[in-house]
């Protein structure tokens, strides 16, 4: 099909307003039909193509969990990162000197500690699903009772859809500083733990980038208001499983409860001793996670 | 078309690059668990195969980790960087101006028919013979169909990575379409019954 003028620029705008949710129909009724006629075919192809990227949740977990291991030996055997200066200022070089030596020290010590506190935490890629429409984008959702945390969901800068649910074109798990962290148990669901702990299953799937809950894993860190005051099974808070082999991805579907039939797998790191990845704080040191994600990093602002 | 993939919003990737290139190993784990399944999908199309897929992805973020203590850490654009490291390893992988191999095709739906008008066909299109089809075409239209169509990523973090201009990028995802839009009218010459 050869390309006017006319017909490229209306695929180009067609184009962006189809990543925005817009059904085919409403935007081909923006142009005459001799262009939507010829217009259709293409838009439905750029759906092809957008269809043809997507790969099973299970696989594309499967495969993180898997290559979890090789990333983090890289992380762990490389040299401790340099001073790394701002990038327009220049030092003199006696300061330098002093400078360097003071922050390979802060940088050893942080890097030790931040080895030993990493937690894994969900996957942005784990919410693959597009967003249910129960979830709005206002950032403070109606209080529910008492307790009722206000949530304030990190703002996206991506372009809500049609029915008005936020797009996940991006999606930080940004709790409120006195929610608690809970790893979730066989038998969790996410309603259950909203419910109990004062929050509605919306604000707990907002927190938490959640938008299947059917997708939790067991062992899965999520946040909520405070800590679930009934357990709904006898066990005992489990550190997450150590990955073994082929193990990882997620829970089927079948409902929302999270069973323990696969291995959650969110830990790469089952030989190696230093510590990278253990939840329940028996290496040396004992900073929680909060601690080390924004503090204490020498940011050069570059 | 609802985005499938999900990167986190442009603030968030800033402040998680920023607390990389300062030593934050946490950070750089964070940044594996958001990425890694975009830069595996973008993988994963192009080359057809899992494992290898899996393999070359986690070849970007130790090469992201390299980076980060060398002298070119990324600057601006995380996602750019990543994307163009894995472009660069695919690229590796089978030699710069080779096509990629077509894979054995395990499913294919028969072209349209008469009584199956092109319209209709496209949107029965299955996931795997839409992957087949795309990785019929020339590497630079799989390219912009898997950054723009399936990343989603704008005509200028699409430009950047690929090192074109914003209009070239215009012209070549109107012919990548073209493209796939004839392969999937027409069938292929592998089509099986």
């Amino acid at each position: 099909m050869a390309a006017n003028r006319e017909l490229l620029d209306a695929f180009n705008e067609s184009v962006d307003r189809l990543s925005l949710g817009q059904p085919i129909e409403t935007l081909l009724s923006h142009y005459p039909v001799r262009i939507a006629a010829q217009l259709r075919p293409m838009l439905e192809s750029a759906q092809v193509a957008h269809r043809a990227s997507v790969y099973p949740v299970r696989e594309v977990n499967a495969a993180r969990e898997r290559a979890r291991a090789k990333v983090l030996l890289a992380l762990q055997h490389a040299p401790p990162i340099p001073v790394r200066m701002p990038d327009k200022k220049v030092v003199r070089f006696p300061a330098r000197r002093l400078l360097t030596a003071a922050a390979a020290v802060m940088l050893t010590v942080l890097g030790i500690v931040t080895l030993n506190t990493y937690t894994p935490t969900p996957a942005y890629s784990e919410t693959l699903t597009p967003m249910t429409a129960g979830l709005t984008s206002t950032p403070t959702p109606t209080p529910t009772g008492s307790p009722s945390p206000s949530v304030t969901p990190t703002p996206s800068t991506s372009p809500t859809s049609v029915d008005g649910t936020v797009s996940p074109l991006g999606c930080a798990v940004s709790a409120p500083d006195d929610w608690v962290s809970y790893f979730v148990k066989s038998g969790d669901t996410l309603s259950a733990l909203a419910l109990n702990t004062g929050a509605t299953l919306a604000q707990a799937q907002t927190v938490n980038c959640i938008t299947d809950p059917r997708l939790m894993r067991v062992g899965q860190e999520i946040f909520l208001p405070r800590k679930p005051t009934i357990t709904t099974t006898g066990s005992t808070p489990a550190a997450p499983a150590t990955l073994s082999g082929g193990g990882g991805g997620t829970t089927g579907g079948g409902g929302e409860t999270v069973s323990p039939t696969e291995d959650n797998g969110d830990d790469g790191d089952d030989d190696d001793d230093s510590g990278g990845e253990d939840d329940d704080g028996s290496e040396d040191d004992d900073m929680t996670d909060d601690g080390s994600e924004d503090d204490d990093v020498i940011d050069d602002g570059g | 078309m609802i985005p499938l993939l999900i990167l986190p919003d442009l603030s968030t990737e800033d402040r998680l690059l920023a607390q990389a290139r300062g030593g934050d190993q946490v950070a750089i784990m964070r940044i594996y668990d958001a990425y890694f399944a975009p830069i595996y999908q973008y993988i994963r199309l192009r080359v057809g195969e899992a494992m290898t897929a899996e393999d070359l992805a986690a070849d970007v973020f130790v090469t992201l980790i390299g980076a980060l203590r060398g002298a070119n850490p990324p600057r601006d654009s995380l996602r750019g960087w990543l994307f163009k490291v894995a472009r660069g390893t695919v690229a590796d992988y089978y030699g710069a101006q080779a096509k990629l191999p077509e894979t054995i095709l395990d499913d294919w739906i028969s072209a349209p028919t008469d009584e199956q008008p092109e319209v209709q066909f496209l949107q029965t299109v299955s996931n795997q013979r839409a992957q087949n089809a795309v990785r019929m075409l020339a590497a630079d239209q799989q390219e912009v169909l898997v950054l723009r169509f399936g990343q989603q990523l704008s005509l200028q973090e699409t430009a950047d990575i690929m090192g074109k201009s914003v209009s070239a990028i215009k012209s070549l995802q109107w012919r990548a379409v073209e493209t796939l839009r004839s392969i999937l009218a027409h069938g292929s010459l592998e089509e099986s019954a």
